[in-house]
C-alpha cells in the first residue's frame, strides 16, 4: 500500500503542478478559472486516497463538501468575471 | 496484501493519472477551449476510479452512500459548470456583448453536411494563406548579402 501511496501522491502532486503553471501563466481569466477547477479536482482526489490509505470513512465527508465548493466556485467564477474587451 | 487491495490500488492509480493527464492538458493545449474541454473530461471519470478503489478497500454501506452521492453530484455539477466556463470563453472569443440569440449562435452545421464542409475548407485554406503570408523569407547568404 504504500507504493500506491508514492506513485499516486506523485502523479496527483504533478497534475497540480501543472495547473499551478497554468494558473501562474494563463493568459486570460477563464484559463485561471479551470485550472483551479482541475486543482479542486485533485485536492477531492487526495482527500480520498487518504481516506482509502488511512482506512477512515469519515474523511470521505469532507470529499462531498470540497467537490460541491469546487462547482460552486466555478460558477461563481463564470458568472462574474468581467467580460474581456479586445 | 489480498487480491481486492491489489484491485483497488489499481484504481487508485489509474483515478490519479486521469488527474495527471488533466494537469498536463491544461498546461500544454494552445487554446482556452481546448483546455477546458481536456481538463473537465477526465474529472469524472478519475472520480469514478478512485471511488472504485475506495469501495473495494473500505467495504462498508455507510461509505458505499457516501461515494454514490459523491458520484452523483460530480455527473450532476461538471457539465454545468463546464457549460458556464465554455459559454463565458466562447463570448470573450467572438468578442460581442449581445445577447447569443438563435441567430447570431448560427453555425454552418445547422445547414446541412455539405455547407460544414465547405465552412471547413474555406476556414482551413484562410488558415494556411495566413500561416503563408507569415513566414518570413529566407535570410539571404553571405554571397547575396
Amino acid at each position: 500500500m504504500i507504493w500506491t501511496v508514492v506513485i499516486s501522491g506523485t502523479l496527483f502532486g504533478l497534475g497540480a503542478l501543472f495547473a499551478a503553471i497554468r494558473l501562474v501563466r494563463g493568459p486570460t481569466q477563464i484559463d485561471r478559472a479551470v485550472a483551479l477547477d482541475v486543482m479542486l479536482a485533485i485536492v477531492v482526489g487526495v482527500i480520498v486516497l487518504t481516506a482509502a490509505v488511512s482506512d477512515s470513512s469519515i474523511t470521505l465527508v469532507i470529499a462531498v463538501v470540497v467537490s460541491l465548493l469546487g462547482f460552486i466556485g466555478s460558477a461563481s467564477l463564470a458568472k462574474l468575471l468581467p467580460r474581456d474587451r479586445q | 496484501m489480498s487480491t481486492l487491495d491489489v484491485v483497488a490500488s489499481v484504481f487508485l492509480v489509474l483515478g490519479s493519472l486521469m488527474s495527471l493527464l488533466a494537469g498536463i492538458a491544461v498546461l500544454r493545449f494552445p487554446d482556452t477551449m481546448s483546455r477546458i474541454h481536456a481538463a473537465t473530461k477526465p474529472q469524472v471519470l478519475g472520480i469514478i476510479l478512485l471511488m472504485l478503489g475506495v469501495g473495494l478497500r473500505l467495504g462498508s454501506p455507510a461509505v458505499i452512500g457516501t461515494l454514490v452521492l459523491i458520484v452523483i453530484l460530480q455527473f450532476v455539477t461538471a457539465p454545468v459548470s463546464a457549460h458556464l466556463t465554455v459559454r463565458v470563453a466562447y463570448r470573450n472569443a467572438k468578442g460581442d456583448d449581445e445577447r447569443i440569440t438563435e441567430k447570431s449562435a448560427h453555425s454552418a452545421a445547422d445547414d446541412g453536411p455539405e455547407q460544414m464542409i465547405q465552412a471547413m475548407v474555406k476556414e482551413n485554406t484562410a488558415a494556411q494563406a495566413a500561416v503563408d503570408g507569415n513566414e518570413k523569407p529566407d535570410p539571404g547568404t553571405d554571397a547575396a548579402r
